[in-house]
Parts: C-alpha cells; sequence; structure tokens
C-alpha cells in the first residue's frame, strides 16, 4: 500500500514554510503567488500563528522584516510586479541582517505582462536587486516535487546567514497539480534539519553589539527586539559599525559592508543545493532549472537512448553564480546546453564567461516550454 | 527623581538647529518614559527617515532606524509577532515627520485601522528639513517652501481627520513647546492600541526663515486647515488587533492538512493518457478533472493537472490539461493529444490551436451543437453528443462528458471514478446521474 496526495507546488511550498518554523506570513494577491499566500494563511491560523493581508507589497515585505528584528521566522510571496514595490525594503532587510523568505512565482511580464502565463523572465531582475552591488541568495525550484526541500534550504539559508533570500517558481509549478509518495514526504520531514539563526546568550555575555562579528563571513548572534534582557538592540541600514552607530567611512563600518558581501559569496557551499546526473566521457552538458529541469531529464533520457553520452546539471542555487560546481562539470565537455523560457537566455548569459573551452547553446521560449526534441537536437 | 531606568545617554547631544521642535520631543519623550518606567530594553523606538531619525543614538532603548515611511509598517509586524507569537507586551514608539507620513501614509492608515498596539510620534514642521525644507503632504496652503516659494497652492491633508476615518483609537494634537508635552506622549503610549500624537514644530533652519511663525501664526495656520484643537482630539474603546487575533486563531498544535489517499491498486497504462478538457468558467471543468486525477491516482498512476483561465475566474474559457501515465511524468506539454473535450463556445474558441494541431487516433468529444463551428482540418475521430441537454445542471456538463470519456477510455476505472466523486463531494447524486449518463451513451 502506498500514501498518495495530490498537491500543488503551492500547497508544498507552504508545508515545506511550516515544516521549517515559519511562523509569520504577510502577503499581498497577486497571481499565481496568491495560491502560496491562501495556503500559508490557512495553514498558519489554523495553529495561532500571525498571517495577514497587507495593503500593498511595501506593507508585506516592511511587516515581515519588523517580525523577523522580533525573532519570527517570516515569508511573503509575489510575482514580479509586487517584487518590484519590495525592493526598497529587501536592501533594508539585507542591510540590517534581517531572514525573510521572498517566493517569486514568475510569470510573463514585462510590468503587468500576463498574470496566468508561465514564464522564467526574472532571472536577471532577481539578480540584482541590492543597491551597491551586493547579492542575495536566489534559489529556483525544479519540479513540484522539489518544492519542499527547496523551500527549507532557502530558509535555512536565510536563517543561516541572516539575509533576505529569493525562492524563484513559476505559475506551472505553483499552480499544477501532481501526485506525491506521501510516505517519502514525511521521510523527508523528519530527515531535514532545520537552521535557526544563532541567538545571543544574554544571560552570559555582558556586551551585545547587534553587527558583531570577528571574521567577515561570520554572522552576528541575534538578539530579538523588545524582548527584555539588559542588553539593546540597534537596527540600522545607514552605514554603521559593529554596535549600530552611524558611521560613514570609518574602517569598522567599511568592514560591516564588505562582511555582508563575505558571509554569502564565501559561504555558498553551505547553502549551494543541485544535482548532477553524470556520465562518463560526456561530451554534452545540460545546465537547467526551474520547470525546464524536468523537460531536461526527458530529453537527456531520450538522448542516452540514443547512445549520446551527456550529463545534467540541475541547478536549485542560481545566485551567488555556483562557478565552483558549474566548472567542475566541464571536465572533457564540448558543448553547454542551458534551456530556460524567457526571451534571450538570461542565465546562460550570465555563465557564459566560464565556459572558456564549450560552445554555449542557449535555448529559449518567450513563453511556453521548450520542447525536449529541442534540447534533443541541440545535444548533437 | 531617583531613577530605576536610564532613557537618554547622559548629556544628550541633541543633533538639531537651535530653537527646532525635534529637541524638544525628544526631552518631553525621555521624561514620558521616566514616569512610564519600563525596562528600557522593552521599549523599540522605530525611527523614520529624516532628521527625526537622528534620535537613534540619543536613546538607551531599542532603536530600529528604517527606510522613509516605512517604520510604521515594519513596527506592526514589530509589535504584532511580539505580542501574538511571543505573548510578551513591549512598547513601540514611532518617531516620524511629515514627510516620512506623507510617503506612508498607507501604513498609518492601516495600523490604526488594524488598531495595532503602537504609538506613533509625528513631527510636523511642514517641510522636509533634512533635504532643503522641500514641501510635504501635510503643508499647509500658502506656506512657503524651498518647493513653493511663492505660497503651497494646495491645502495640508489633515492627518487626525484621516486617521480618525481610518478608525484611529486615539489621536492628539500638541505643540512641541507645549510644558505638558511629556505628559501627552505618556498618555498616547498608555493607550492600549493604535495612538498618533501630532507635535507642530517649527523647523528653524527653513520653515522660519520664509514663513512667520510666531505661536499665534502658527495657531492661525492650524485653525485656518481645521486643525486648531489642541490636546486629545479623539480617544475610543476599541480591542487591539492582537487581542482580536488572539482570540479568533487560538494556538492549537501542529496538524496535518493533506488527506492522503491509500493505494492498494496499480495499474499498468499501455501508454500515457493525454486529455484536455476546454469548457466555460462555473461549470465544474477543473473539478471534473481532478476527480479523473484522483481516480487514476488511485489506481497507483501518475498525473499532471495543469488548469488555465483568463484573471476573471468567473468567467470565460476554462481549461484543464491531464496527463495520466504509469511512468514519471517529465512535463513536456501536453502534446501529442489523445481525448480533447469541448464542452461550450469559450472552449471550442480557445482550444481552435489545438484541434487543428490534432493528428489520429486522437478523438475530438463535442458537445453536439458546437459541431458546426468545429474546424476539423486532419479529420481526427469526432464523437458528438447533446452533452448539454443531457445534463441535469450546467454544473455538470462536463461530468457526462466524463462518463463518455470512460465509456471511451477503458484503462481507467469507472468504479474508482464514481469512488472519487462520492469522496470529494457532500451531495453528489446529480453528479453520479450525469457521470452515468455519459457512460451509457
Amino acid at each position: 500500500m502506498k500514501n498518495i496526495i495530490i498537491t500543488t507546488g503551492a500547497e508544498l511550498i507552504a508545508k515545506a514554510a511550516m515544516s521549517a518554523g515559519v511562523n509569520f506570513f504577510a502577503g499581498y494577491p497577486i497571481t499565481p503567488a496568491s495560491s502560496i499566500y491562501s495556503a500559508m494563511l490557512r495553514r498558519l491560523q489554523a495553529e495561532g500563528k500571525l498571517a495577514i493581508g497587507a495593503s500593498d507589497e511595501i506593507s508585506a515585505i516592511s511587516m515581515c522584516i519588523g517580525a523577523s528584528m522580533r525573532g519570527a521566522k517570516t515569508m511573503t510571496a509575489t510575482s514580479a510586479p509586487g517584487l518590484s514595490l519590495m525592493v526598497e525594503n529587501i536592501g533594508y532587510a539585507f542591510a540590517t541582517e534581517t531572514p525573510v523568505l521572498i517566493v517569486l512565482g514568475q510569470r510573463l511580464g514585462p510590468s503587468t505582462g500576463s498574470a496566468t502565463q508561465s514564464a522564467e523572465g526574472d532571472i536577471s531582475f532577481v539578480k540584482n536587486l541590492i543597491s551597491g552591488g551586493f547579492h542575495i541568495p536566489v534559489f529556483a525550484i525544479s519540479s513540484i516535487q522539489d518544492c519542499f526541500s527547496t523551500t527549507i534550504n532557502a530558509i535555512n539559508c536565510s536563517e543561516l546567514l541572516r539575509t533576505p533570500v529569493i525562492l524563484l517558481t513559476e505559475k506551472d509549478i505553483a499552480m499544477s497539480q501532481t501526485n506525491i509518495d506521501f510516505d517519502e514526504l514525511k521521510r523527508q520531514e523528519t530527515d531535514t534539519k532545520i537552521i535557526n539563526r544563532k541567538y545571543f546568550n544574554f544571560e552570559q555575555a555582558s556586551v551585545y553589539k547587534t553587527y558583531d562579528f570577528d571574521r567577515s563571513e561570520e554572522v552576528p548572534e541575534f538578539l530579538p527586539a523588545g524582548f527584555g534582557t539588559s542588553h539593546r538592540v540597534v537596527a540600522t541600514a545607514s552605514t554603521h559599525d559593529k554596535a549600530g552607530n552611524l558611521s560613514k567611512t570609518s574602517s569598522e563600518a567599511l568592514s560591516v559592508i564588505q562582511h555582508l558581501s563575505d558571509k554569502i559569496e564565501k559561504r555558498i557551499d553551505e547553502y549551494n543545493s543541485f544535482s548532477l546526473d553524470d556520465t562518463a566521457g560526456a561530451e554534452t552538458l545540460v545546465i537547467s532549472f526551474l520547470g525546464m529541469s524536468l523537460i531536461a531529464q526527458s530529453a537527456i533520457k531520450q538522448a542516452r537512448a540514443r547512445n549520446k553520452k551527456v550529463k545534467h546539471l540541475i541547478l536549485r542555487t542560481l545566485f551567488p553564480v555556483p562557478e565552483k560546481t558549474i566548472t567542475e562539470c566541464l571536465q572533457g565537455v564540448r558543448r553547454v546546453v542551458v534551456p530556460e523560457i524567457n526571451l534571450d537566455g538570461q542565465y546562460a548569459k550570465i555563465l557564459a564567461h566560464l565556459f572558456k573551452n564549450q560552445e554555449l547553446i542557449s535555448l529559449t521560449s518567450l513563453a511556453g516550454i521548450i520542447r525536449p526534441e529541442k534540447i534533443l537536437e541541440a545535444i548533437k | 527623581m531617583n531613577l530605576e531606568y536610564k532613557y537618554m545617554v547622559d548629556e544628550p547631544e541633541y543633533p538639531y538647529c537651535a530653537g527646532c521642535g525635534h529637541t524638544w520631543i525628544n526631552k518631553s519623550l525621555g521624561s514620558a518614559l521616566e514616569k512610564l518606567n519600563i525596562k528600557p530594553s522593552k521599549i523599540n523606538l522605530i525611527t523614520d527617515i529624516g532628521c527625526v531619525g537622528l534620535v537613534d543614538k540619543l536613546f538607551l532603548t531599542n532603536t530600529i532606524h528604517t527606510t522613509h515611511g516605512r517604520s510604521t509598517a515594519v513596527a506592526t509586524g514589530l509589535q504584532l509577532a511580539d505580542q501574538i507569537l511571543f505573548d510578551n507586551d513591549a512598547i513601540h514608539i514611532i518617531m516620524i515627520g511629515d514627510g516620512g507620513a506623507t510617503i506612508g501614509l498607507l501604513h498609518l492608515i492601516e495600523a490604526a485601522k488594524l488598531n495595532v498596539n503602537l504609538t506613533v510620534i509625528l513631527h510636523n514642521n511642514f517641510v522636509y528639513g533634512m533635504t532643503g525644507g522641500q514641501n510635504s503632504g501635510l503643508t499647509p496652503e500658502n506656506f512657503r517652501t524651498a518647493t513653493t516659494m511663492s505660497g503651497n497652492l494646495s491645502p495640508g491633508l489633515h492627518i487626525a481627520n484621516i486617521l480618525k476615518a481610518s478608525h484611529a483609537g486615539y489621536l492628539s494634537r500638541k505643540l512641541a513647546t507645549d510644558k505638558d508635552l511629556d505628559l501627552a506622549i505618556k498618555s498616547a503610549i498608555e493607550y492600549p492600541g493604535f495612538s498618533l500624537i501630532e507635535v507642530v514644530e517649527l523647523c528653524t533652519g527653513y520653515a522660519t526663515k520664509w514663513n512667520k511663525m510666531t505661536k499665534s501664526d502658527v495657531q492661525e495656520i492650524l485653525e485656518n486647515m481645521d486643525a486648531g484643537e489642541l490636546g486629545v482630539i479623539s480617544e475610543i474603546k476599541r480591542e487591539n488587533y492582537g487581542n482580536i487575533y488572539n482570540s479568533a486563531f487560538p494556538k492549537t498544535a501542529p496538524s496535518e492538512s493533506f488527506k492522503p489517499i491509500n493505494v492498494n491498486k496499480f495499474t499498468q497504462l499501455k501508454s500515457p493518457i493525454s486529455l484536455v478538457l476546454a469548457g466555460s468558467a462555473g461549470e465544474g471543468v477543473q473539478f471534473a478533472t481532478k476527480i479523473l486525477s484522483e481516480s487514476s491516482v488511485r489506481n497507483g498512476l501518475n498525473i499532471l493537472q495543469t488548469n488555465d483561465n483568463p484573471v476573471t475566474i468567473g468567467t470565460g474559457f476554462s481549461i484543464s490539461e491531464l496527463i495520466i501515465s504509469s511512468d514519471e511524468i517529465f512535463y513536456t506539454g501536453i502534446d501529442p493529444i489523445n481525448y480533447l473535450l469541448i464542452s461550450s463556445t469559450d472552449g471550442l474558441k480557445r482550444s481552435s490551436d489545438m484541434v487543428s494541431s490534432l493528428k489520429p487516433p486522437a478523438k475530438i468529444i463535442i458537445e453536439e451543437t458546437l459541431i458546426n463551428q468545429l474546424k476539423n482540418p486532419n479529420n481526427v475521430e469526432v464523437h458528438a453528443f447533446p452533452f448539454r441537454k443531457l445534463a441535469p445542471d450546467v454544473m455538470n456538463i462536463n461530468m457526462v462528458m466524463m462518463g463518455y470519456l470512460l465509456k471511451l477510455e477503458t484503462q481507467i476505472d469507472f468504479q474508482d471514478f464514481q469512488q472519487a466523486l462520492e469522496k470529494n463531494m457532500k451531495n453528489p447524486e446529480k453528479a453520479i446521474f450525469a457521470l452515468n449518463t455519459g457512460f451509457s451513451l
């Protein structure tokens, strides 16, 4: 006997968020993220945790940040028009080292675009959300089945590094339904490690500095604002020293800025998620992510049935770009195929500099999936 | 006075121009906190952008300096989490200027509407002081600012009236120079919901250079805006949002919301089945497909269902695509389609591209009255019946079609479908009638 559930990606994302300990969601309706909003509202309210419909996306992200400063594990979900409104305070969360998960349900842009048409065109948008040239971690869900583990990985990363993170998905995954092995899901739930931010030991330590660290990639210990210890929290996004005091260009303040970048860039191995389906002597590497991953798998199955030697790398961490993971796959590879559902191959362009000795084949479709035959053709 | 706690740094250096009202407000807040005698680390001082945001270094409470105008929204999240998730009673005080109140007006309205337990100290000096004395939304009519040098052309927003209409619990107005400002701030903090105290003050860096601003001038400006009333303007009894939420959604232990289907039967399909049901919103298209998904899963099969509809879900087309397979489904789109079911004109219009790409042995199952409009370039097999006429009601048109599909597609067990239907409906009689009607055609 098997226990099976039929679920949408949105429901699985919500399930994962609850398992990861999310206890605060603020949202504003927008297709296709509304499905996640509804699922979170229902689940959180059922347990007396906090879910709130905000007046706009600016409110939603700001409320998440405030709640996170109090120690809540927070989340919001939107699509590109809503993300546009959130950008200011995603930067604020980044600079104040405040964890928050932003799920981005992609749909066809630009601007209001087509609300119910799936797409993967926001990759270059989320790459550069932070002014000053900083990057936050961006995760990508590769299938409905993958919603659970990648959502937890994204939340774990945001807690581990005290940073906002983006979790990319798309309408066809958030709103499509499939069967999932429920026993396997329960096993995953039991086995998955949940990471919580490191709290400041206020009973033992005498001095608290909101943004303290020794090594640059270290993450400051957290103290909830308003908890009522004998220590105080000084939070600010303005250039500050380790204690949170404003300081324009002191060496300590500059080291805090450097640290904001280092903790994310240098610790990628702790949250980088990918799967490699390797083949000895493969001359072609297919790199896929988001909803194209499954389709690419299908193409690779067919290619191998025709005795083609091809390997497949599915990326679930898109930013910072996992350069080491990718270059390690390039041994002996002469051709790299990157299929993605957007105008001009956004991610392929970002990766291009890594392929010094390989031909890059960027497959694109503005809207609608790229068929496996097209990938098969590119594999040659 | 022997104080238990210290709220401000020793000998604070106020970073403001001589005569600026901010200094008075800072001192009065310090004095109000002393009177309240609450542990400083249980006080969250949330400060906005502008000169008002320079106070962080003066206070020994927690200080959270935010982006422009967003202080109220950040404080809302902070306060609600504190009260609802952590059962704590920290004090939340927002320091915001008239500029912040302009750009962040919606957050003020939202906090007032919800009655979030926080206190807003609105420093209203009618201008953006930090950036050169430009006009804000609160700048009075005819007031001279860096950007309205010949006088402001429109009247200023009446914040108290706006928030009163937003159900604010507590509203008061004071002058920064009022001797009892500390007591007024204390009263606002003590109100157990949303409170806002508007403190009218002078920007001596800009506003007083361009406008006559003696005490009587200021009073005249306020009276012209119908804002001359000082002291408590409005105080109503309302439960705060945290308390309301806690009663509405009591804490309960987590429970599993997925209801798994026990699968005992494992059917092997000869090849995957892919179908599209194209009809109209409100006629049960997605529901009928969902039941087919569920009955397939009961047979140990894999499914992938994708629905499409216009943004307004109650009108126009409604399309469900379903792939059923014994093997893992790598979503590759619905092509090739085995069955295309068309139950309405909306569905026919929307699926016309699909129709022209259909190739035998695909089958079209179509409502009889649409047959004249059907273009079938590749001459695939067409099964037309008066499904609409046969259905007991519009909600069940697609269920009749589903019954007919099960007659053609014997790999899906009719009994399993009927069981799935019964499990999903409180009163399944009509649907079962519709299903059997289609099946017996």
